[in-house]
């Protein structure tokens, strides 16, 4: 399991700019998953300054429970060609271990806020909240974390359609463990 | 006796009450109201509740004579420094100020807590508090705090779960409050707990919570969906997470129920 953290200060870029610079970010970041996983690091921060004010900085680490949450990657809009998904529920309750087609870095992955029990249905014996397939608005209810007897229900970030659930139900998960992709 | 003190303890400044005569659950108006842009802290009571509800959708027995209610709270109002996952130490919060409550109410029973947030009358349970909250960085995170406060009846052990813990009631150590001034104790010492929280998060309270945990140093059990962990409970750490040293090693764990052997 990889994480990325991705930061961005841009001052002057216009919506062309804005593309290009995406893509040329996306191979980065891919780059520099690679690079973990070649040299086997743990973690891994490259600041890149494009010019004053306008720099990009890409932090990647390998399922550290105590590193910072996903942010929104809001510069990059899809990832070219993901890879077919690997990680089904049952998996990644066993195996939660590093994996080349990394959920974490797709940009519609909802990761975990908190260290806790993920809960795919509202009650025991009732319907998941979301299948694979669905479709969701911003908002909507994908699962719940328990995290010291609460139960946090986790909204949709955005409307779009779930091509992969990554977390069985009564799951535990680590702190910005992927859960569920939206895209 | 408990009515003149009562008196004493005055309604905290900055926090709305809705009283109903009937509601479904109060958890359930929380979040109606919360997603209705409520920004709390509110007190949601309800006389009676027609579907309440405890952990999974368990259901809370009362009457009208015992006390159920929620606190609506938006914790990164109260506390912007607060991560997603600090919300859920307000769990400590709920134990913390229900314990305080019991004792105003009643000195006779001891009071202990389980981890995280049963509060326990001589080793039963008189009350219990549900946390369901929403996380969302955009529309404005929130938590109700349910609370359910037996005050003169408790299920017997037929209308509970197998397994479940034994059960008391407030009443059988003398007259307690009728449910009003139970609220009102309630909301005076939840306010209190909550400036701490507000102040200091999880640890402004870490350590009162410990002077007050059960079996603390012993072995327990903390039962897992596809686990059961035996161990020495030890510690809380930081975060809220119950630390049990087991045969092979330290474990932090952030959601699990406690049982003691």
């Amino acid at each position: 399991m990889t994480k990325s953290t991705s930061t961005r200060n841009s001052s002057r870029t216009s919506r062309q700019d804005n593309e290009a610079r995406a893509e040329a970010d996306v191979a980065f970041v891919e780059r520099l998953a690679q690079l973990l996983r070649e040299h086997d690091l743990a973690e891994l921060e490259v600041t890149r300054e494009y010019g004053e004010d306008d720099e990009l900085t890409v932090r990647l680490s390998r399922y550290a429970a105590t590193a910072a949450p996903v942010a929104p990657m809001a510069p990059i809009p899809t990832l070219p060609s993901p890879p077919p998904a690997l990680a089904a529920p049952a998996e990644a309750a066993s195996a939660p271990a590093v994996s080349n087609d990394d959920p974490a870095a797709h940009p519609g992955c909802v990761t975990s806020p908190m260290v806790g029990t993920v809960y795919l249905k509202p009650e025991p014996g009732a319907e998941d909240f979301v299948k694979v397939g669905d479709t969701v608005t911003t908002g909507q209810t994908l699962l719940i974390v328990e995290a010291m007897k609460t139960m946090n229900h986790i909204p949709s970030p955005k409307d779009g359609k779930v091509p992969q659930v990554l977390v069985a139900n009564e799951q535990p998960v680590e702190f910005g463990a992927p859960m569920v992709i939206i895209e | 006796m408990i009515a003149s003190r009562t008196a004493e303890l005055s309604w905290p400044q900055g926090v709305g009450l809705k009283a109903l005569p009937s509601v479904d659950s109060t958890n359930e108006e929380a979040r109606r109201l919360a997603e209705h842009g409520e920004i709390g802290p509110l007190w949601i009571w309800a006389q009676h509740q027609t579907a309440g509800r405890g952990r999974r959708a368990r259901a809370w027995l009362s009457s009208s004579e015992d006390l159920t209610a929620t606190l609506l709270v938006r914790p990164r109002i109260l506390r912007p420094e607060a991560s997603l996952g600090e919300a859920a130490t307000l769990s400590f919060v709920a134990a913390l100020a229900l314990a305080d409550a019991i004792g105003f109410v009643t000195p006779k029973p001891k009071i202990t807590l389980k981890w995280p947030n049963d509060v326990l009358t001589d080793g039963a349970k008189a009350a219990g508090i549900l946390l369901e909250g929403r996380t969302d960085p955009k529309l404005g995170d929130w938590v109700a705090i349910g609370v359910g406060l037996n005050l003169v009846s408790a299920p017997t052990e037929n209308e509970v779960e197998a397994g479940a813990w034994r059960t008391a009631a407030l009443s059988q150590y003398g007259a307690p409050p009728a449910p009003d001034d139970a609220l009102r104790i309630l909301a005076f010492f939840f306010d209190q707990r909550l400036q701490r929280w507000r102040n200091e998060g999880f640890a402004g309270l870490r350590t009162d919570w410990l002077a007050r945990a059960a079996r603390l140093g012993d072995a327990i059990e903390a039962r897992l969906p596809n686990e059961t962990i035996s161990g020495r409970f030890t510690d809380v750490d930081a975060d809220g997470a119950l630390v049990l040293e087991t045969s092979r090693g330290s474990r932090r764990i952030a959601a699990a129920d406690i049982y003691f052997p």
